[in-house]
């Protein structure tokens, strides 16, 4: 099997062999940017090819953080020469839950390192925002989407939903919306093609680290 | 890394116990919700996940102990088995062994029966598939190998024995009818499932049980035909034999054939 694109999330999930089942955030500094670089390096070096690392929702800031999520997301993207995964909506939620600007989040990334984004519904837990892929997709991330768009140009989607799972008409709708927001929001030559997704086949074809 | 591995162990051991509260203070408190509040929405939702799945997986169990009682098993069993495996498709392996240990479950012993019928049927769903034999397979074999022939199931196929009325207690719920009363009842239950993908059951008589116990072990023919001289006479004895195999083949219950 070789698969275009092989993602993960950049979190953790448990220690000493017990699982959260959860995808939980990492302190953002020095220390955790090396290890974990050395780790994705490790992994593309053994798959052959890069992979895509995704960012989380998150509900907690550790103080041990140096740094925003998105300098540290993208260091370690430019030090282990990985893709990027971007999920507008955990993004969305992050930004809620730690009162942050989005735009700055996307701003921050490399625009040559996206190659795919995520969209989602959530749900609110009084005034915070849970990541519940059950509902569907708010304007405001639709809205964030469009912006995302604008910076990082004609990337691919995919629209998660994982409970309260509609008819598939309703999700076909979700979709038109995506591409009437990405016909409106991109030219017509960039509609076209995925630069960055033609760009990522030769990249992967070139990915050799000598072990 | 020792910062991030101690900040790791603290992090789960307040999703495990939370009287563990070390990880509040490395968590920065905001106008909009403090350490400790926000560190409530990972405890709540490593809970309700948990049980999610094993409501998942122990439906009928469910049903049959009620609301209050099930929850209760959740919360105990949640308690003393963390999830040592990456998918939430194993946390609740250790059910039945959770029942025949703890009260009031162990005076229950339908429980545990009803428990290892959910966990037959997980385990036949999730058998990788297999390119089943054929009868015609079976009638190309030269006549001076059968002997020696072995068969090797498909990983679906389960014996269950049980002790109670509980297939018919789960039966009952399944269908959302009101379940019968416990019942002693020694059955042995056969468990597999076919190329449709639906999982089968049936009862098996004495004679087929220890037929199929020596082959599912890896015996050949020739002991099936030993074994089953306890049952029938020696002119009876192979027909009765082919007549099983063939029977388990055309349930799809065999995968290759050996001699």
């Amino acid at each position: 099997m070789q698969p275009q694109w092989i993602s993960d999330h950049l979190c953790w999930t448990g220690v000493n062999q017990t699982n959260s089942h959860d995808l939980t955030p990492l302190p953002y500094n020095e220390d955790t940017i090396a290890y974990v670089v050395d780790r994705v390096i490790q992994v593309q070096d053994y798959l052959g090819q890069r992979i895509l690392l995704e960012n989380l929702s998150s509900y907690v800031t550790y103080q041990s953080s140096m740094m925003t999520e998105w300098e540290f997301f993208n260091e370690i993207a430019r030090r282990a020469d990985c893709h990027i995964l971007l999920d507008v909506n955990n993004i969305f939620v992050s930004a809620h839950n730690h009162q942050f600007d989005p735009i700055d989040y996307l701003n921050g990334i490399d625009v040559d390192r996206v190659m795919q984004f995520h969209l989602a519904g959530h749900s609110y837990n009084g005034e915070m925002i849970i990541d519940t892929h059950d509902h569907d997709v708010c304007d405001p991330v639709w809205s964030l989407y469009e912006s995302a768009l604008k910076r990082f140009g004609a990337v691919s989607n995919v629209i998660e939903r994982d409970g309260d799972i509609p008819e598939f008409r309703q999700l076909r709708q979700e979709l038109a919306i995506a591409e009437d927001i990405a016909s409106r929001t991109l030219s017509a030559d960039a509609l076209k093609m995925n630069a960055y997704s033609k760009n990522n086949e030769y990249l992967e074809l070139d990915y050799g680290r000598t072990a | 890394m020792d910062a991030l591995r101690k900040l790791q162990h603290e992090f789960l051991g307040y999703l495990l116990d939370k009287s563990s509260v070390d990880i509040i203070e490395r968590i920065e408190s905001t106008t909009r919700r403090s350490g400790g509040q926000r560190m409530v929405l990972y405890s709540n939702a490593y809970i309700l996940r948990l049980k999610e799945a094993l409501s998942t997986d122990y439906e009928r169990l469910h049903s049959y102990l009620g609301d209050e009682l099930f929850d209760s098993l959740m919360e105990h069993y949640i308690e003393g088995y963390p999830s040592q495996h990456p998918s939430l498709r194993y946390f609740g392996q250790h059910m039945v062994e959770f029942l025949e240990q703890n009260d009031p479950f162990k005076s229950l012993p339908e429980v545990t029966e009803i428990a290892r019928i959910e966990q037959a049927f997980a385990n036949s769903f999730d058998a990788a598939d297999c390119s089943y034999v054929s009868l015609e397979q079976l009638a190309e074999l030269d006549h001076s190998s059968w002997a020696t022939l072995t068969l090797r199931f498909h990983d679906a196929v389960q014996l269950l024995p049980q002790r109670y009325n509980s297939f018919q207690i789960w039966q009952a719920l399944a269908n959302e009818e009101t379940p019968p009363q416990k019942t002693s009842d020694d059955t042995i239950w056969l468990i597999w499932r076919r190329q449709d993908l639906i999982s089968n059951y049936r009862t098996l008589e004495d004679a087929e049980l220890a037929a199929l116990t020596l082959m599912i072990s890896g015996g050949d023919f020739a002991e099936m035909c030993e074994v089953l001289l306890e049952h029938f006479d020696e002119q009876q004895t192979p027909m009765q034999a082919v007549s099983f195999m063939k029977q388990w083949i055309h349930d799809q219950m065999v995968c290759e054939l050996n001699s």
